[in-house]
């Protein structure tokens, strides 16, 4: 199965739109335009997943990051106040010229990888739209999920309780000093 | 009695055991009497493996397996063949006499037991060294060594000279040391074993002349800084801050000289590299006379000795490097008993008269200390080689095989003689002889050392003068003995050369102490004139040729630059200064990033980056 | 695949630790003794210790699932962790009571540190790698700002944080690719696609990014800025363990992966794991020579070390045995001598580490502390026969046997340098004592551990077979037979 053009082009657009998001998140001078910003990148990672057949997964993805989160993120930044913009260094002088300098050589090596892949090269996983197609979605999603990946699955889930245990720590600390 | 020989090792590691748990609670005698004991005992058995490996060609005696891994497996054994039970006598032999020294010398010393247990842990290391039959067992021994030497050295750290001494001692020795493991290691790698029967069984199949040279090359450099040779000597004549039976026992008679016995241990390798053998010889010669020019001009008793131990060093490396190992374990020997009977004369003046070392001070002590005199005299003329003295037969005997090799290397080792005699007859002659200098109440008090440490002398002494008997060219009981082991080729029959050179050398060792009696006894005066008129030549020597200040010039200060320079500018402190408490607290908490604005982060992250693009283009481009 | 096929016992000792940790949170909740809850952590990591020890002692157990791995490598690493993780709990008792940490979380994400450390080291899979490898990260993010009074813990903790993120985005980028190179994310799946892909660039990339991420992991020159700040910023008891758990846990995946998935690309990656080397020790030890607190120079020290394992990763299969005992041996020296700084600590002047003037007439005061620091700094040093000799002895010899004779050198030169500023510590500490110094801490706890290591790096120097041959021949078996 390969693509049309106009799949490849649609494919690369969200592709642009997604990065855009994301260097909007860091580059904009106002957590809520950041928070804007990262819902565009998720809203365009969603239209990719469906269009790569995964579509179970792109509309988990809208409902879950691109509603949940990216709201929960807004109601945070506007409960603790997102009045000022975050005062933020200037890159200067050397710094500024070594770094952009870095990210244009790594960028070029990047582009050098993907004009020195052969059309050919790459081999493809187990899960084709056959395999999908026959089981359904959901169904392969969670038996993968909790039979296969089992071990990741609970991995996944003691990173999110060390993610809160730290978080509401430091948190917490914080508070009490603020209190003190 | 070879069945018996782990005993050897046993005895000292109990006197270790016992003074380092209850040396402070049985009391001075007590603890002198266990490390004592515990020497003598090892010495006896020492005695007996001495006699029951004569004329056998090494019989290995496996205590227990020490590691045993897949192909990695090293037996914790002992090698017992007249060249280690040789080496094995003579540290047990000349430690047993410092022990008892050290009795009167340490008598008032606070750290007493501490003393004890050091030495005794340093004959176990060294018995260790000696005895080992593998390379790592060796190493082990030689790192423990260094150990004691580096504990012993500062053992009054309370003095700042001493601490220092100790550490530049423990510095440079482990840079010869980092030799010495690089050639085990490329051994290990070339032979998949470490046992040094099986290296030099198959060292003709295996190595090829560039790998025995590169290896024999590290094993030396090892032995450079243990046995104190060009260019890693600079630690030995510190090493002096240490009490002086240490001086005796450690830096003169038997460690400094574990060098000379490896290159011996490994002369199957050496004979195979004749470059390195080569390097060996000119090193050993250079060494011997640079020192003995310094010796001639120093004022701290000990340090002369000190030099004149490098000096004598650098002859025993002369005769392994031009393949005469059993004249360079003959020299080794009767150099432990003068040179350590020589250290304990220093150390009896120091006693008398309040540790004052400075020749300059003292002068006219025949008076006072008449044996002393006698015995360091003794000492002195087997150093210089007057004839019939230990040191005229194992110096003479190492210049005939050097004059066989190189005429170039008899020189040079025939000038080294000349100088030994006048510097150690001056340092005789300047503390000895003439009116006195020292202070009037440190004269009135001096007194003659007590038995304990002048019985020690006296027996030194004696073998000082008989030690050489046991090698004399027409009996050669050393290179008989060691046959077996060393399969020494037979020098050609000595001929009129050899009488010819032996009286050169006689009167080479006459004609030094001749000059040193003019110019300090008879005409005291002109060697101030000297240093005068040759001020350069003078000032160049009295600085030890600047060495010192040229190693804390190209090597200590610019990798200390470059270690501040690392730190400060790549890696500054968190935040500078002790800025804490809470308000700059509140600033971190409150502003989130605020405090990272500095830059810092991302200079790390730059860093980062560098190393990305780099390693990723490597891996792209390759 | 069935349920039923899960395979609890191959993952005993980690999933040990999470429920310990577990407890502990609970715990924390109606427990105020900061004490008992400590003993209830020490009881976890004595129990991971002891399945770990069975297991070794056991029959093989199978790979849960390709995701996890119970070989022997997989075993020793849990030991080495749980080994560390026993001590460092050792030594924290008292001293988090001293400084006022709060103990549920400290305890806590140490053990769920601990837990993702000993889960890379068994990792055979890259989305177990990749979640295990996030799991001690943040968890050790966290510990590094626990100590919320002080501002250097605060922003050691942030930068941390901020480089480790920017490091792991590498880090996945190259699993992706190495994904899209092979079709799989398993381990094995992609050792064994390796060989028909060898020259794909995709995959080339993916391996460059992936050794970039570790080596930000166990703190390599370039990827090291952070170490110094964040390891003289974090709680001495915290940089102890993670300056030998994170090392142990990162050396443990750089390895699986470089040795196991790319053997047939040894080529490739030994130059540029040997260039790091070099540099990583070189730069470690000039560095700490010019430091005058003792734990920031233990901070570099670690840098250096780092240098002499990977010479052992450089050295390939032969390195591997080498590098298990390193991590060993590292472990016990480095933590104890951690543990004597913890003793000299006091909470308000060391807030930035012990000053090298403090370690002062130590041999007068307590001897015997003094004679464990000395165990410590000796067997830093590479002194025979403390465990760190025999751990240098072995990394050493396998690169020379593996053609890297220039490695073995600098890495001897390496060792030579750093006899300096150990042995600094050793004179400073027989020097007389200055009269108004306060007593360091007395805690059976803190001796215990102390005691602990300072035996173990002596017994590993004297009688070091029995883990030589643990670590023998380990690569064999490597994705669990």
């Amino acid at each position: 199965m390969t693509a049309t053009p106009l799949e490849t082009v649609l494919f690369i657009a969200f592709g642009a739109v997604a990065i855009a998001g994301a260097l909007s998140v860091i580059l904009a001078r106002h957590a809520v335009y950041s928070a804007l910003g990262m819902l565009v990148n998720f809203v365009a990672l969603a239209a990719m997943y469906i269009m790569l057949s995964a579509e179970f997964l792109g509309i988990a993805q809208l409902i879950v990051y691109a509603g949940a989160i990216v709201v929960l993120f807004l109601f945070a930044l506007m409960l603790i106040g997102g009045r000022r913009p975050a005062e933020q260094g200037r890159l200067t002088g050397g710094l500024a010229a070594a770094g952009s300098a870095l990210v244009v050589v790594f960028l070029a090596e990047i582009a050098y990888l993907v004009m020195r892949l052969t059309g050919t090269a790459g081999a493809k996983g187990t899960v084709t739209p056959d395999v999908i197609a026959q089981l359904g979605h959901i169904q392969l999603l969670g038996a993968t999920l909790l039979l296969e990946y089992i071990l990741p699955f609970e991995l996944a889930s003691v990173l999110l309780l060390v993610g809160i245990v730290g978080a509401v720590m430091l948190a917490r600390a914080r508070r009490q000093s603020r209190q003190e | 009695m070879l069945a018996y020989a782990w005993l050897m090792l046993l005895f000292p590691l109990l006197g270790v055991l016992i003074n380092a748990f209850f040396g402070r609670r049985i009391g001075k005698r007590a603890v002198s009497w266990v490390a004592c004991s515990a020497i003598g005992l090892s010495f006896l058995v020492a005695l007996g493996v001495l006699m029951g490996t004569a004329g056998s060609t090494g019989v290995e005696q496996p205590l227990f397996t020490w590691i045993s891994a897949g192909s990695f497996h090293v037996e914790f054994s002992l090698l017992l063949d007249p060249l280690s039970a040789l080496m094995a006598a003579v540290v047990t032999g000349v430690s047993f006499l410092i022990h008892i020294y050290s009795i009167g010398y340490m008598a008032e010393d606070p750290r007493y037991a501490r003393y004890f247990t050091y030495l005794n842990l340093f004959v176990f290391a060294m018995l260790i060294l000696v005895l080992a039959n593998n390379y790592l067992m060796m190493y082990v021994g030689w790192e423990g060594v260094g150990l004691c030497s580096y504990l012993l050295i500062g053992f009054w750290f309370e003095r700042k000279a001493a601490a220092d001494a100790g550490k530049k001692a423990f510095i440079v020795n482990r840079v010869g040391d980092m030799g010495f493991a690089l050639g085990i290691m490329l051994i290990f790698a070339m032979f998949g074993t470490l046992q040094f029967s099986e290296v030099f069984r198959r060292a003709p199949g295996i190595l090829g002349p560039a790998a025995v040279t590169a290896i024999t090359l590290l094993l030396f450099v090892g032995a450079t800084g243990k046995s104190a040779q060009i260019p890693l000597y600079i630690w030995l004549p510190d090493a002096m801050e240490g009490p002086t039976p240490v001086s005796a026992l450690i830096h003169a008679a038997t460690m400094v000289t574990a060098g000379v016995y490896m290159v011996a241990r490994n002369h199957v390798l050496f004979d195979m590299a004749p470059t390195t053998a080569a390097v060996v010889a000119s090193i050993g010669a250079a060494t011997a006379f640079f020192a003995a020019t310094m010796a001639l001009v120093e004022k701290d008793l000990k340090r002369i000795l000190a030099y004149s131990t490098i000096s004598q060093l650098g002859y025993m490396f002369l005769a392994v490097g031009v393949g005469a190992y059993a004249a360079g374990m003959f020299h080794l020997t009767t150099h432990a008993f003068f040179k350590a009977l020589l250290f304990l004369a220093a150390g009896s003046v120091m006693h008398a008269m309040a540790g004052e070392i400075n020749i300059q001070k003292l002068g006219g002590l025949r008076e006072k200390l008449p044996r002393t005199y006698a015995v360091f005299a003794v000492g002195a003329a087997a150093l210089a080689g007057v004839p019939l003295f230990s040191g005229f037969f194992s110096k003479d005997e190492i210049l005939w095989r050097a004059f066989l090799h190189s005429p170039v290397l008899w020189l040079v080792g025939l000038g080294t003689a000349f100088l030994t005699a006048v510097y150690i007859f001056r340092a005789l002659f300047v503390t000895f002889w003439g009116e006195t200098r020292a202070e009037k109440k440190l004269w009135e008090h001096a007194h003659e050392a007590p038995a304990v440490m002048s019985i020690p002398m006296l027996i030194l002494a004696v073998l000082a003068v008989i030690g050489g008997y046991i090698g004399l060219p027409r009996l050669s009981l050393v290179e008989g003995y060691l046959e077996p082991v060393l399969h020494a080729e037979h020098a050609a029959e000595a001929g009129a050369t050899e009488w010819v050179l032996l009286a050169v050398s006689a009167l080479i060792a006459l004609g030094g102490i001749a000059l040193a009696y003019y110019l300090y006894v008879v005409r005291p005066a002109v060697p101030a004139n000297l240093s005068k008129q040759f001020a350069p030549l003078y000032t160049l020597l009295s600085r030890k040729y600047y060495v010192d200040e040229f190693y804390m010039a190209v090597v200590v200060e610019p990798l200390r630059q470059v270690g501040r320079f690392i730190a400060e500018l790549f890696d500054p402190r968190v935040v500078d200064g002790a800025v804490n408490g809470l308000a700059r607290l509140a600033g971190v908490c409150g502003e989130g990033l605020g405090t990272l604005q500095n830059g810092r982060v991302r200079s790390y992250a730059l860093s980062i980056l560098v190393g990305v693009v780099i390693i990723l283009g490597y891996f792209l481009l390759r | 695949m069935n349920i039923a096929d899960v395979q609890i016992v191959s993952i005993l000792p980690q999933t040990l630790l999470l429920a310990a940790a577990l407890v502990v949170f609970l715990a924390d909740l109606v427990w105020k003794d900061r004490k008992g809850i400590g003993l209830l952590a020490l009881a976890g990591v004595l129990a991971t210790f002891v399945a770990t020890v069975v297991m070794l002692a056991g029959p093989g157990v199978p790979t849960f699932q390709h995701m996890a791995a119970a070989d022997r490598f997989a075993l020793v690493i849990s030991l080495v962790m749980s080994a560390a993780a026993v001590l460092a709990v050792l030594v924290s008792l008292d001293y988090i009571v001293r400084v006022d940490l709060p103990a549920g979380e400290y305890y806590g994400l140490l053990l769920l540190a601990a837990s993702g450390m000993m889960f890379l080291g068994a990792a055979t899979h890259l989305m177990t790698l990749f979640l295990s490898l996030e799991i001690l990260s943040i968890a050790l993010y966290a510990l590094a700002g626990i100590r919320t009074t002080d501002i250097r813990a605060g922003e050691a903790a942030l930068k941390y944080f901020l480089l480790g993120a920017f490091a792991s985005a590498f880090l996945l980028y190259g699993m992706a690719l190495l994904y899209g190179a092979t079709g799989t994310t398993s381990l094995a799946g992609i050792a064994a696609a390796v060989p028909s892909v060898q020259t794909d660039p995709m995959l080339i990339a993916g391996l460059a990014l992936l050794l970039i991420g570790f080596a930000f992991k166990v703190a390599a020159v370039p990827f090291h800025m952070w170490t110094p700040d964040v390891y003289q910023g974090a709680p001495s008891s915290v940089t102890a363990f993670m300056s030998v758990g994170a090392k142990a846990a990162g050396f443990a995946a750089l390895v699986r992966v470089l040795v196991a998935v790319f053997p047939t690309l040894y080529a490739w990656w030994v130059w540029p794991v040997g260039v790091l080397a070099v540099l990583t020790m070189t730069w470690g030890n000039l560095a700490a020579l010019a430091q005058g607190n003792v734990k920031r120079m233990l901070a570099y020290s670690s840098i250096a070390h780092a240098g002499y394992i990977l010479v052992g990763v450089a050295a390939g299969e032969a390195g591997v045995s080498g590098v298990l005992f390193y991590l060993m041996a590292y472990a016990l020296m480095n933590i104890g001598a951690f543990a004597v700084l913890i003793a000299l600590e006091r909470a308000e002047e060391d807030a930035a580490g012990v000053e090298l003037e403090r370690m002062r007439g130590l041999f007068h005061r307590r001897p015997w502390l003094a004679a464990a620091m000395t165990v410590f700094m000796f067997s830093l040093a590479g002194m025979p026969p403390l465990a760190g000799f025999f751990g240098k002895l072995y990394v050493f010899s396998a690169a020379v046997r593996s053609g890297l004779l220039v490695l073995a050198i600098i890495g001897v030169i390496n060792s030579v340098i750093s006899a300096y500023y150990y042995l600094r510590v050793v004179a400073r500490m027989a020097l007389a004592a200055p009269a108004e110094e306060a007593e360091p801490a007395r805690c059976p706890a803190l001796t215990i551990g102390t005691g602990i290591a300072a035996v173990g790096t002596v017994l590993l120097g004297i009688y070091p077979t029995w883990l030589l041959n643990l670590v023998q021949g380990t690569l064999a078996v490597l994705f669990g037979g």
